[in-house]
């Protein structure tokens, strides 16, 4: 196998494992279905161009996020113009299996575009990236405590919302 | 570990593994009630991040080449995609000569074409703008001839509309009436390049936007002046084959 063809494999399996998650990430991070692509495809793109510079393979998903988050605070000092856009996307799909549940994914989801930036993007990292609180805290220069805080104040708001909304819930009891 | 810490940490870390945690949680059945109840939470939080990714998307991954092999600038599409990701590196700081590749186009860049063009038909056009909107039969002609359509919305506030050279073949140069004054549109059909990206250049902005065919840069002297014309221009330039 040639170099060029490795770094191609490597490639197309890095892309294949992260794209999704990089392009929720992107999604709930701006808001903008145009401006995720765009930064999902950047990202993409500078990790093509790194690849043989990356030689930790378990610093993959970091290495991603990293350049993701940047690209798109790069893209913010440059007043990318805004056309919000996740309700769009997210009314399209229908997935959950019940009524009720459809209801209460779609209340969630309103609840967490509207979250505050410093309590969203944890919890992104933590539910959709799998990062520990620890990795979180890495990423964003934080303390681990913080992150704990700011994730339990993201599903305390959460849960509030969901409760104000009127879907009632065990759930709701507990905390 | 005492309730309120156990359920400060469940809605932190829902699947700790810390130990204490771990111990706390087969202590009482009330924790273990309150986590069952965190992990329902998560389940539901987990449905509503989920959002599927768009083929589209996928696509323009897999086609991301390698630019040092010569087969990746055979297609002088992909060659622009590239070439205005560079552009995008730059934006924001100015005109820069970007020359990471040899290109069948006359220009290097989306910002060098535009500097470009600008310096010989910009300012020239925008002060032939009397107001009066071209003939639409006239503009769907000449859009019909770059397989695209021109929605009546678009083609209404058109004031002066002229075929140019762009980069790989010929597209249109437009001013368009706003509220706010004339704004100016370039189709590219045959230009593919990054969507939303802002130029800044000669106490001007423009943004890049991605078509379903081909792609515009709409010119403007601030982002408020350009950002209707970005959307009218993106609902209302389309494929031929779509709409009739």
């Amino acid at each position: 196998m040639s170099t060029e063809s490795g770094k191609q494999e490597r490639f197309d399996r890095l892309a294949g494992q992260y794209a999704t998650d990089l392009y929720r990430y992107a999604m709930w991070i701006c808001g903008n279905d145009a401006l995720a692509k765009d930064l999902v495809q950047e990202t993409f793109l500078r990790a093509w161009k790194a690849l043989d510079k990356l030689k930790d393979s378990g610093a993959v998903k970091s290495w991603l996020i990293t350049i993701l988050r940047r690209e798109y605070a790069r893209t913010f000092e440059r007043k990318v113009p805004k056309f919000s856009d996740i309700d769009q996307v997210v009314v399209e799909e229908e997935q959950e299996p019940s009524p009720d549940d459809r209801t209460e994914v779609r209340l969630l989801r309103r609840g967490i575009a509207s979250l505050a930036p410093k309590y969203r993007e944890p919890l992104l990292m933590q539910v959709v990236m799998g990062y520990s609180c620890q990795e979180i805290a890495d990423e964003l220069g934080i303390s681990k405590s913080a992150v704990m805080t700011q994730l339990f104040r993201a599903r305390e708001q959460l849960k509030e919302k969901l409760q104000r909304d009127g879907v009632t819930g065990k759930v709701h009891e507990l905390f | 570990m005492n309730f309120s810490e156990f359920k400060k940490l469940l809605g932190a870390e829902p699947r700790s593994t810390d130990p204490d945690f771990l111990r706390a949680l087969d202590s009482e059945p009330s924790y273990r009630a309150a986590a069952r109840e965190a992990v329902k939470f998560e389940r539901k939080l987990e449905a509503a991040f989920s959002i599927d990714v768009p083929k589209e998307l996928l696509e323009r991954i897999a086609r991301i080449p390698d630019p040092s092999e010569p087969e990746a600038l055979s297609s002088s599409r992909g060659a622009w995609r590239w070439l205005a990701a560079a552009a995008v590196v730059v934006a924001g700081i100015g005109f820069a000569s970007i020359s990471w590749y040899e290109s069948t186009f006359e220009w290097e860049s989306v910002n060098e074409y535009l500097a470009d063009h600008w310096e010989v038909d910009g300012t020239e056009f925008l002060e032939r703008a009397d107001g009066q909107p071209v003939d639409e039969a006239e503009a769907a002609e000449l859009f019909a001839s770059y397989g695209v359509e021109i929605s009546p919305a678009l083609a209404g506030r058109i004031d002066v509309l002229s075929a140019c050279k762009t980069p790989g073949g010929r597209g249109a140069h437009m001013v368009i009436i706003t509220d706010q004054g004339p704004v100016t549109l370039i189709f590219m059909p045959e230009l593919e390049t990054l969507d939303g990206h802002i130029l800044a250049f000669d106490h001007l902005v423009a943004a890049t936007l991605q078509l379903e065919q081909g792609s515009a840069v709409i010119v403007g002297s601030n982002e408020e002046i350009i950002t209707p014309v970005y959307a009218l221009a993106r609902a209302g330039i389309r494929p031929v084959s779509r709409t009739s």
